[in-house]
């Protein structure tokens, strides 16, 4: 009997060119399957949740500032911008439910993504209302003492 | 030596160089959406002018209250009224303020709205009401009237 290491018989170039082949190209398959979810998915969806989280701080701290300075008998106006779409989803800044919950909802308009910041309970002080959609740039918050 | 075809060698250094290149690209637009990332989440909360806006008020009460008691003493060597004295003060003030505030590109008004005198001792100023307006190309804010207590 020929000692184990050199015992080349079973031993085909072609038939090992094969096996690796297979391994390679299932193993591509499954890469290629789940690479949408991996490359796209995943870190758009980190993306936007970092976006409107930062959309919802800038609104909570222009609310609060405006607050803080707003005038007895008079009117602030202030226009920001916005990002048009985040992740390639258009979304909207919903400050309807601000009076009862204190919080200012940032929600996709494509996917069900939704993410909420507070305003740190001004809203009972000072009614906060509005609806503001990312299809335009630019938008206005407006504060009347009057009104 | 082997022409420049046949030549095989150097593969590693082939090798390290596509990989500097893919790495160099990827960080480059990781950066790229970074630097776009941090222009949008903070713009328009820096570029609220509270503190302008505070100022404006804050320094319209100072002057305002400094310039009743400078009316009173002016008042002893002159014919003009306390009122008339406090609106030329605040005058001045409010034109100097303008200039000072359009040097940063902001526009401001502030005007003497009305000089209101105590009912019992019509001597004596009760309060100030001017109207204060500020705008900055984003932001317009007015305070129509500010009621400035100056009856110390």
């Amino acid at each position: 009997m020929i000692p184990l290491h050199q015992d080349e018989r079973a031993v085909s170039i072609t038939m090992g060119y094969i096996m690796f082949s297979a391994i390679f190209i299932a193993f591509f398959v499954i890469v290629l399957m789940s690479a949408d979810e991996i490359l796209v998915d995943r870190p758009s969806s980190v993306v936007m949740e970092n976006e409107f989280s930062d959309i919802g701080n800038m609104m909570a701290t222009t609310l609060t500032d405006m607050y803080l300075i707003a005038p007895d008998n008079g009117r602030i106006d202030t226009s920001y911008t916005i990002p048009i779409t985040i992740a390639g989803e258009y979304y909207a800044i919903n400050a309807d439910t601000a009076t009862t919950d204190q919080i200012i909802e940032i929600v996709s308009s494509s996917s069900d993504r939704t993410v909420s910041v507070t305003i740190s309970g001004i809203a009972s002080t000072m009614a906060i209302n509005g609806t503001a959609l990312s299809s335009s740039q630019i938008h206005r918050i407006s504060y009347d003492s009057r009104k | 030596m082997a022409n420049l075809k046949d030549d095989t060698r150097g593969q590693w250094i082939l090798l390290s160089g596509l990989t500097i290149a893919i790495s160099l690209v990827t960080v480059a637009v990781l950066l790229n959406q970074a630097a776009v990332t941090g222009y949008y989440s903070s713009n328009a909360a820096l570029e609220f002018p509270k503190e302008q806006i505070r100022d404006l008020t804050t320094q319209t009460r100072e002057t305002a209250q400094s310039a009743t008691l400078l009316a009173y003493q002016l008042n002893q060597s002159s014919n003009l009224s306390v009122p008339t004295i406090i609106t030329t003060l605040l005058e001045n003030y409010s034109m100097q303020t303008s200039i000072l505030y359009a040097s940063h590109g902001e526009t401001v008004d502030i005007r003497v709205s009305n000089v209101s005198m105590n009912t019992s001792n019509t001597t004596i100023v009760d309060s100030i009401w001017m109207n204060i307006s500020y705008y900055d190309g984003n932001t317009f804010y007015s305070s129509e009237p500010e009621i400035i207590e100056v009856n110390a």
